[in-house]
């Protein structure tokens, strides 16, 4: 057992952090076996580069080689990228080599029935006798900021306390090029498709021993070897955030005649039974799963903290009272002090409006932003308050001041508040113009320079503050 | 895929007799029951039971048994027995089921409680046995309220199962009623998922249903139906 953990250790280690790199089927060309070489060099990879392929003799500046075979130095890592017939030829060449782990990139494995299972054992088998591990088949890639590698334009350098398995690549993407865009941070992110050997267990274990990770997002369609993915998640969730997006809940296949009992109880309803008993957090769509990982990489639980609201929108602000019920948030009673120093600004309205707060676009425009900062400053002092969310409705300030430094002074006065006992989370909202968007965006880098999140809804922030606080509610997990 | 695949091995339902010997093995309790083959021993049998009784059809050509008059329940004598033994035969034949097509019938002893709960097992093909709790009638049929757990489970997972119930308040003294025996409920489940990783061969079982009576006095099953996956 030791022993398989050790192999699995390296053979990971090797996936994500190779000192050298075999791509097998690189071109010059616009194709994937071209397109991962060159993510790779753009991406600042500093290890030895061999790109494979008989038929050319410089690869993107690189020495090619006909084969594996002829490459005198050790390969760590090598990501195949070669049409489907000639896998398991060249996983045989792999394994003889005694390179540590492979990621097969190629289609049109079992997924397309006819012979690809019986392939698969085959190379499996072949892996097994020279202990090399295998990825895939069917995959896009393996991403990992702090070693460089890359499977898509658009990924952050920047690395995070996240890491991310799914079993379809499209997803594997969505979580790169779109969490750079939300702000959210993985220090992995790997396509591992049709599981034929490293399979959900093994990229578990090995994650809930990752000093990097913190979280661990998965996206998940099947699992083979259900009592050893319990265990396994059993043990990351105890360790670590674990959330996972479960794909195809509907199937519908085993209904049962026979009885009452499977009648009532759908297979989904038993993954649901495996998150609540092993404490992993499950979501139902891409955008929630991007919302509960950027909360948690963002917000930390503050116990006993309670929520405070403050922003533009008389409606907007009695919506989010309404929905902070529905995800069981409490918003927090003001202290006497608060309350009275909001009422000297000459915000609270005779201490009506304290919590939720609205302050109207001329009231948050005031005093260059410095109205808005003195607010956030009182709620953040205030012990009741863990959680501030803040909301901005854009369109409505453009009416009252140049939004781009209205707002530029606004988060500028966040620098100031003391965020130890005190969560802030953002919610930037507007129309989908183009204009106002660009603005959108820069307003939301400054704040991830801060460390903030930010949201595009109300709901959303507030979904994503309830995870956290009712997360620390469960006892940690 | 998490399913079954369309040409799943057969299946072999066991009726109520045979599914209630595997319960008395893993001491799963049930209401006393025998198992009798004419008139006259089915009033031998109810002779040593404590009335009121209940009497049901065995047959392998009936399924549901109580849609037709094939079970006959609060039977106070002697008497009211042999009346209802003809009856379940009468109305079976009614339905074109003569009596060569009935195996017997099932005495037991009417059980009495305050609830009635659906305690089922549904072998999942990808994680093996999951229990399935919920109070019986419109609950579960109407209002799919049930809580499901993979075995293996140790208690407090299974009162976590029991507390998940939108009906669990009507177990646990919900507007001054009665706290019913929670606690033996949960132990007949644990009996329950135990016997189900034993017995790897139950594809599913249904306890429909389980009485639960108030605290202290115990939980039973008055009916049973295990499907088994032909090997």
């Amino acid at each position: 057992m030791e022993n398989t953990l050790t192999l699995l250790q390296e053979s990971l280690d090797a996936a994500f952090k190779p000192k050298s790199i075999a791509i097998i089927g690189a071109s010059n060309g616009a194709r994937l076996g071209g397109t991962e070489m060159r993510l790779l060099l753009e991406s600042g990879y500093d290890g030895q580069i061999y790109p494979v392929n008989p038929k050319e003799e410089i690869i993107q500046g690189h020495k090619s080689y006909a084969s594996i075979r002829d490459i005198p130095h050790e390969v760590d890592r090598a990501s195949v990228i070669v049409p489907a017939k000639v896998v398991p030829q060249v996983i045989k060449e792999c394994a003889e080599k005694g390179v540590k782990v492979v990621q097969i990139y190629s289609a049109g494995f079992s997924e397309m029935g006819g012979d690809g299972e019986r392939l698969e054992q085959e190379m499996v088998t072949t892996a097994r006798e020279h202990n090399m591990r295998i990825i895939g088949p069917n995959c896009i890639g393996t991403y990992c900021p702090s070693s460089g590698l890359n499977f898509t334009k658009g990924a952050s350098t920047i690395s995070g306390n996240i890491a991310f398995v799914s079993q379809s690549g499209g997803i594997a993407f969505d979580m790169v090029s779109r969490g750079h865009i939300t702000g959210i941070h993985f220090n992995k992110i790997i396509s591992v498709g049709n599981c034929i050997d490293l399979d959900h267990a093994d990229y578990l274990e090995y994650l809930a021993d990752d000093e990097e990770t913190e979280i661990i997002g998965f996206y998940i369609e099947s699992v083979k070897n259900g009592k050893r993915f319990i265990d396994a998640l059993k043990k990351a969730a105890s360790k670590k955030k674990v959330v996972i997006l479960k794909g195809g809940r509907t199937a519908t296949g085993s209904q049962s005649v026979a009885s009452h009992t499977g009648n009532v109880a759908g297979d989904y309803q038993v993954w649901e039974a495996l998150f609540d008993q092993t404490g992993a957090i499950s979501v139902k769509s891409i955008d929630k799963m991007l919302t509960v990982l950027l909360s948690l990489q963002k917000i930390s639980p503050i116990e006993s903290g309670k929520v405070a609201i403050v922003g533009n929108g008389g409606g907007a602000t009695v919506l989010a009272t309404d929905y902070c019920e529905e995800v069981n948030l409490e918003l927090a009673e003001l202290s006497n002090l608060s309350a009275t120093s909001l009422d000297q600004l000459g915000v609270a309205d005779g201490g009506r409006n304290t919590n939720p707060i609205d302050m109207p676009a001329n009231q948050l425009a005031a005093e260059e932003g410095r109205l808005f900062g003195s607010v956030m400053k009182i709620l953040a002092e205030d012990s009741e308050v863990g959680y501030i969310l803040f909301h901005f409705n854009l369109v409505p300030i453009m009416n009252y001041m140049d939004l781009e430094s209205i707002v530029q002074k606004m988060i500028t006065e966040l620098e100031s508040i003391d965020r130890t006992k005190t969560n802030l989370v953002a919610v930037l909202r507007y129309n989908g113009e183009p204009e106002v968007e660009k603005i959108r965006y820069k307003a939301m880098k400054l704040l991830e320079s801060q460390e903030i999140p930010t949201f595009k809804a109300i709901e959303e922030g507030l979904a994503g503050i309830s995870v956290i606080a009712n997360q620390s509610l469960k006892g940690g997990r | 895929m998490n399913t079954v695949p369309v040409n799943h091995p057969p299946i072999h339902v066991l009726n109520e007799v045979e599914s209630r010997k595997i319960l008395k093995e893993y001491a799963v309790p049930h209401n006393k029951s025998a198992f009798a083959k004419t008139k006259e021993e089915t009033i031998q049998e109810a002779d040593k039971m404590e009335f009121p009784v209940v009497l049901k059809v065995v047959s392998p050509l009936i399924v549901h048994k109580s849609d037709f008059g094939g079970v006959q329940i609060n039977l106070q004598n002697i008497q009211e027995v042999e009346e209802a033994f003809d009856l379940i035969y009468e109305n079976a034949k009614k339905r074109g089921v003569v009596s060569n097509g009935i195996e017997g019938v099932i005495v037991q002893e009417m059980i009495e409680g305050k609830e009635e709960i659906l305690v089922g097992i549904k072998r999942d093909p990808i994680f093996g046995p999951v229990l399935v709790v919920g109070l019986g009638g419109v609950f579960v049929e109407l209002l799919k309220d049930v809580s499901l757990g993979i075995a293996p489970l140790e208690e407090n997972e299974i009162l976590n199962m029991l507390k998940k119930l939108k009906a669990y308040p009507l177990l646990n003294g919900y507007r001054g009623k009665e706290k019913l025996d929670i606690d033996a409920l949960v132990q007949l489940c644990k009996k329950v998922v135990d016997m189900a990783i034993r017995e790897d061969g139950i594809l599913e079982m249904d306890l429909n249903p389980v009485i639960l009576r108030e605290e202290g006095k115990g939980a039973i099953a008055v009916d049973a139906r295990i499907v088994l996956q032909e090997k």
